[in-house]
């Protein structure tokens, strides 16, 4: 490959990577099958430069969700087992958010990790019922499912989650559904970071703090408040009384639906940004809409330059320019500009950081106990034969172009 | 004067029993003076002041200052602890945060607040802090002590916080079940024992002498099969029988005791499907707050159901009894403390309950709730990620 061998693509793919010789990226690692993928849809569009992003969009989101719902790290999480400290959390996220050929900077990655929890947050904190908050999970699951629509193999792992979400917590009762909201909720205390999103919506208050309303539909299973009924010692009622109390709410209408396909209901753990909007988190004031958004940038994207000297790079016929030509060309940013992202990365207040432990692919020595059995089960690269495979039907394929 | 225009719940049938030369206050008055209800009302004043008072509009309470906190509150049933000190004209609050516990001693106008903050006592080797569950104090006779509940076990602490006089550690299980485990509610009983709930469904009895370290664990309850939430003592008097303790646990089953000499169960009242997270018992009736918003009177001795409230619209988190009046407080996650006066008919013996007064802690999911004296003229109260106890004073 580029690095290493022949200067053109084709004849990179003639004589087959021998088994064991797998192909390297520039930085040393390795592809998995995915990026391989990727890298092929790629090519394949940079025809069409018009869907260049979008291809690129969604081989990121193919490669996050099925790291995510890799087999291994799903049964990591399926164990009975305390909430993940913080660090531990934070870790796992940053390691899901490089799973693909995105890249992002540490203050970029800070204000995507505080929307992730501000957003949690809110869900878990406004949950009508505590068993709500397995179908707020389920209406997430049901949105990632749309994304990978057309994946068959992610799908089927999505689903395979799906089923075992299902098994473990149907049967738990009102009770511990509660005792697991109420942990979430001591994990999620004192954040009030404020998101712009939620301002707008009136969501949330100037002061970080989520609106409570007073009104609106009862959980499924409360009664509407404003009755009392008293009974004699034989059980008969014998006086019934009503009275306000303060808040005006209706019945609600009926039971989200906690099978594997339905009707949620509940609205909850739906897509935030289903309607096109901007996203900001405020702390020091910075403000950049989400790279998804930029069909409303009218500039030509910055990133198809960059997007044209990989594939470029790939194919051989450039020489690598920049020193540190390590990067695979796609960065998110999350700021207006690299200075903005850079400053806020500065700038960012000490109660506020995350203290991410920097993760080198596989050598470091884990002091942190919990963090080392967390990864062990979580790993970004494919098994070797799998992607061995996977490259060598890629290589098939191109072999007959 | 015309007769006052009813509002609901209050009967013409319970009257004030004084009844003798209090003036009938029509809604045109104002907000009733205590000069109006100086008529020779005896002890059951407040009988008269709330029958009029609702006559002419609400039994009002009004704010008063907040008592801060060094950090903010969890999401905990019964997360409010209070401990009115008369002789000292201090009140100490307790609340719990994660793996620490705030407290708070306020002057009477609250201008003058002193901080202490206590931390859950790892048991072993632990991974991470172990989390409270509940601190309460309880008053005995001789002694008033502090508890705390954790994962790891049970703490107990002289009444101020500065000493910890007694360590219970939980049974660790090898290998860890896959359950969550740790200790929850707790009460006096007898002016002897300290109570104290497990997640196993236990409640475990410890012995408390006068004075001194020598608390030793003389009992063990097994009769609930899901997590004890709260456990009340009898703080009135109870003129049927001798059940002096109530159980809740996670399921919403209750069990009443009998703790003189031994503790034996009385009655076992069966859930229907929504957690009890909160109990009182007055007078011979328990009051118990559930998950689905409801607020149920139950005999003690019987556990014959005599009264259902719709009171929230959604999980109680805390109940409160003033036990010199019957007045009963519910907080909630619904934002609202809402304060009720139990009472009996003294001609069927109907247990009744009306609704007196509604206070909404706006954007707050309550946690905690407690009346700050034993007639119920001021409560208190606090909530989820609020680093503050709001306080309500009768006006």
């Amino acid at each position: 490959w580029a690095g290493r061998c022949s200067t053109s693509w084709t004849s990179a793919c003639g004589p087959r990577a021998s088994p064991g010789r797998r192909p390297a990226k520039m930085n040393g690692q390795m592809w998995t099958g995915n990026e391989l993928e990727s890298v092929i849809t790629l090519v394949v569009s940079s025809c069409v430069p018009g869907f260049c992003f979008k291809w690129k969009l969604v081989a990121v989101m193919n490669d996050i969700i099925t790291t995510m719902f890799n087999k291994k790290f799903m049964e990591e999480l399926f164990k009975p087992q305390e909430l993940y400290s913080k660090k531990a959390l934070r870790t796992v996220y940053d390691r899901l958010a490089h799973a693909s050929i995105m890249r992002l900077n540490q203050a970029s990655m800070d204000k995507l990790y505080d929307l992730m929890t501000m957003a949690f947050k809110y869900q878990v904190l406004l949950c009508p019922r505590s068993k709500d908050i397995l179908l707020v999970t389920f209406n997430h699951l049901d949105a990632i499912k749309d994304f990978i629509r057309d994946s068959p193999n992610i799908l089927n792992q999505v689903d395979e989650t799906f089923r075992q979400l299902i098994d473990m917590y149907s049967c738990l009762s009102a009770g511990e559904f509660q005792l697991i909201r109420q942990t979430l909720l001591i994990f999620f205390q004192d954040m009030h970071i404020r998101v712009s999103i939620f301002l707008k919506d009136k969501v949330q208050n100037s002061n970080g703090r989520f609106v409570l309303p007073i009104s609106g539909p009862v959980p499924w299973g409360t009664e509407v408040p404003g009755l009392i009924r008293m009974f004699n010692c034989n059980g008969d009622e014998v006086k019934r009384v009503e009275f306000t109390n303060g808040g005006s709410y209706i019945s609600p209408q009926r039971e989200g639906s906690f099978d594997l396909y339905g009707d949620r209901v509940l609205k909850l753990g739906t897509n935030m940004y289903s309607v096109s909007r901007p996203v900001e988190t405020h702390m020091s004031g910075a403000s950049k809409n989400l790279a998804s958004h930029t069909k409303e940038n009218a500039a030509p994207n910055p990133l198809a330059k960059e997007e044209l000297n990989f594939l470029a790079r790939l194919m051989g016929g450039l020489e690598i320019k920049k020193p540190n030509g390590s990067e695979p060309g796609f960065r998110l940013n999350l700021f207006t500009t690299d200075e903005e992202e850079e400053y806020a990365a500065l700038t960012r207040p000490e109660e506020l950081s995350y203290k991410v432990i920097n993760i080198q692919a596989t050598q470091d020595q884990w002091q942190n106990e919990e963090l080392a059995r967390i990864m062990g089960e979580f790993e970004v690269t494919d098994q070797p034969s799998q992607s061995t495979s996977k490259g060598d039907d890629l290589l098939a394929m191109m072999d007959e172009l | 004067p015309a007769a006052p225009p009813h509002r609901a719940g209050w009967s013409p049938r319970s009257p004030c029993p004084a009844s003798a030369g209090c003036v009938p206050v029509t809604q045109a008055t104002p907000t009733p003076s205590r000069a109006v209800m100086s008529s020779p009302c005896d002890a059951r004043a407040l009988t008269t002041r709330c029958a009029v008072a609702m006559a002419a509009g609400d039994t009002g309470y009004r704010k008063e200052r907040s008592v801060p906190l060094k950090s903010s509150s969890s999401a905990l049933y019964n997360n409010l602890s209070v401990l009115p000190l008369r002789d000292k004209q201090l009140t100490y609050f307790a609340a719990v945060h994660g793996s620490t516990v705030s407290l708070a001693s306020a002057s009477a106008d609250g201008l003058s607040v002193s901080h202490r903050q206590l931390q859950a006592k790892e048991g072993g080797l632990a991974v991470s802090a172990s989390i409270v569950t509940q601190a309460s104090w309880c008053v005995l006779p001789s002694r008033v002590l502090l508890v705390l509940t954790s994962q790891k076990g049970i703490q107990m602490y002289e009444s101020d916080g500065s000493i910890m006089v007694y360590w219970h550690a939980l049974d660790v299980l090898e290998p860890p079940p896959a359950q969550a485990v740790f200790a929850r509610g707790i009460a006096a009983a007898s002016g002897r024992f300290i109570c104290v709930g497990t997640s196993s469904g236990l409640v475990l009895v410890f012995d408390i002498p006068s004075k001194g370290t020598n608390i030793t664990l003389s009992e063990v309850l097994e009769e609930h099969r899901d997590s004890i939430t709260d456990i009340a003592s009898e703080v009135g008097e109870n003129p049927d029988g001798d059940a002096d303790l109530v159980t809740a646990d996670d399921s919403g089953a209750l069990c009443v005791w009998r703790s003189k000499e031994e503790f034996s169960l009385l009655t076992k009242i069966s859930a229907f499907g929504w957690t009890c997270s909160s109990v009182k018992l007055w007078n011979g009736v328990i009051a118990a707050g559930y998950g689905n918003g409801q607020i149920r009177l139950y005999e003690a001795m019987s556990g014959a159901l005599r009264a259902t409230v719709s009171a929230h619209a959604r999980w109680i988190y805390a109940l409160d009894l003033a036990p010199l009046t019957g007045k009963l407080l519910s907080g909630a996650e619904d934002s609202y403390v809402q304060i009720w006066k139990l009472s009996r008919s003294p001609d069927t013996g109907d247990i009744e309950i009306e609704h007196c007064h509604s206070e909404c802690v706006t954007d707050t999911q309550l946690c905690g709730a407690r009346f700050c004296d034993p007639e119920g003229n001021a409560f208190a109260a606090t909530g989820y990620d609020l680093s503050e106890i709001v306080r309500y004073g009768q006006v």
